[in-house]
């Protein structure tokens, strides 16, 4: 295998990765959130945003990953 | 169809090559953006509080008032306690100037400016000055320094923790930088190769080019919608973290 393919190959598995990543930790914040909300709704409203914000710092988590990724494959 | 310059010539950023007098003046796409934008802020703020002070123009100073408490209530006053009232201007500008630029890309001919690590590294830096900036006037530069290690550590844990937390902060401000300009650059890209999809495989057969027309533009439209929540989400989030670091620096310290 060359080294050229291999650096596309490495780039793509590394996004995929990173996108799993995200989808647990996104999926675990959800259902932390709806199972308070459920448990006492009238903390609904502070509960979405605290959602919200946690959701914002992990996509700049998983972001910082696919950065990378992209730079992997311009890079050379 | 040349994908990489598509995507190139859209996203990044291009001199637009001003010489004037044997000087190359660097005005690129993206300044311009910031430019105009800048401009159209400062003539609607200055009217807008111009506005405000005679009672005149009643809706915008209304709108104002609930924009300009909503900050202090939600942003700098629950994180930063009452040292903060004086840093309310700057966390006002700031949201209003991300969100501008941010909506601005979605304009059918502007760039966005924030999808230049340029652009949010300075922003990053304002708001790195700024925390740094209110730890040295509450603290002093010994407290600033003393504050990085929690009292009551054993001595010999100090030169251990305190690389690692000047190295978080550092990494703190990075960071924010990064999370503006990637989902901006990555919103931006899936925007456009969503279009491409449609000529690329139009190229190989016309007939499925024109079938793959209706997903395409179905997953654009709801790509966009989801462009416009990101842009209000995180010139809210970079506006909070500022608050909330500064708040860090200034009362546990």
């Amino acid at each position: 295998m060359e080294l050229v393919a291999l650096k596309y190959i490495a780039a793509g598995i590394g996004a995929g990765l990173v996108v799993l990543g995200a989808g647990f930790g996104l999926g675990k914040i959800g259902a932390a959130a709806l199972e308070g909300a459920a448990r006492q709704p009238e903390a609904a409203g502070d509960l979405r945003t605290t959602m919200i914000i946690i959701a914002a710092l992990l996509e700049g988590a998983a972001m910082l990953g696919l950065v990378i990724c992209l730079l992997t494959m311009v890079m050379k | 169809m040349d994908v990489a310059e598509t995507i190139s010539h859209h996203i990044l950023d291009h001199d637009w090559g001003v010489v004037l007098g044997g000087f190359r003046i660097p005005i690129t796409t993206h300044s311009v953006t910031i430019f105009c934008v800048s401009v159209i802020l400062l003539l609607g703020l200055t009217w807008a509080a111009r506005a405000h002070k005679s009672r005149g123009g009643k809706l915008i100073s209304v709108l104002m008032e609930e924009y300009v408490s909503f900050i202090r209530g939600g942003i700098v006053l629950p994180n930063m306690g009452n040292e903060g009232r004086g840093m309310l201007p700057y966390f006002c500008t700031l949201f209003l100037f991300i969100l501008c630029v941010n909506l601005a890309g979605m304009i059918p001919e502007m760039k966005t400016a924030t999808s230049n690590i340029s652009v949010t590294a300075a922003l990053a830096l304002c708001s790195g000055a700024l925390i740094v900036g209110s730890g040295l006037k509450y603290h002093g530069l010994t407290g600033f320094l003393k504050g990085f290690v929690p009292s009551g550590t054993p001595g010999w844990l100090v030169p251990l923790i305190f690389p690692l937390e000047v190295i978080s902060l550092v990494i703190k401000v990075c960071v924010l930088a990064i999370r503006l300009f990637a989902n901006m650059l990555s919103g931006h890209m899936v925007l456009i190769c969503l279009l491409l999809i449609i000529f690329i495989i139009g190229e190989m057969s016309k007939f499925f080019g024109v079938v793959s027309m209706f997903p395409a533009m179905l997953l654009e439209i709801f790509m966009t919608c989801l462009e416009l929540l990101v842009a209000f989400l995180q010139a809210y989030v970079f506006t909070l973290l500022t608050a909330i670091f500064a708040g860090s620096v200034i009362h546990t310290h």
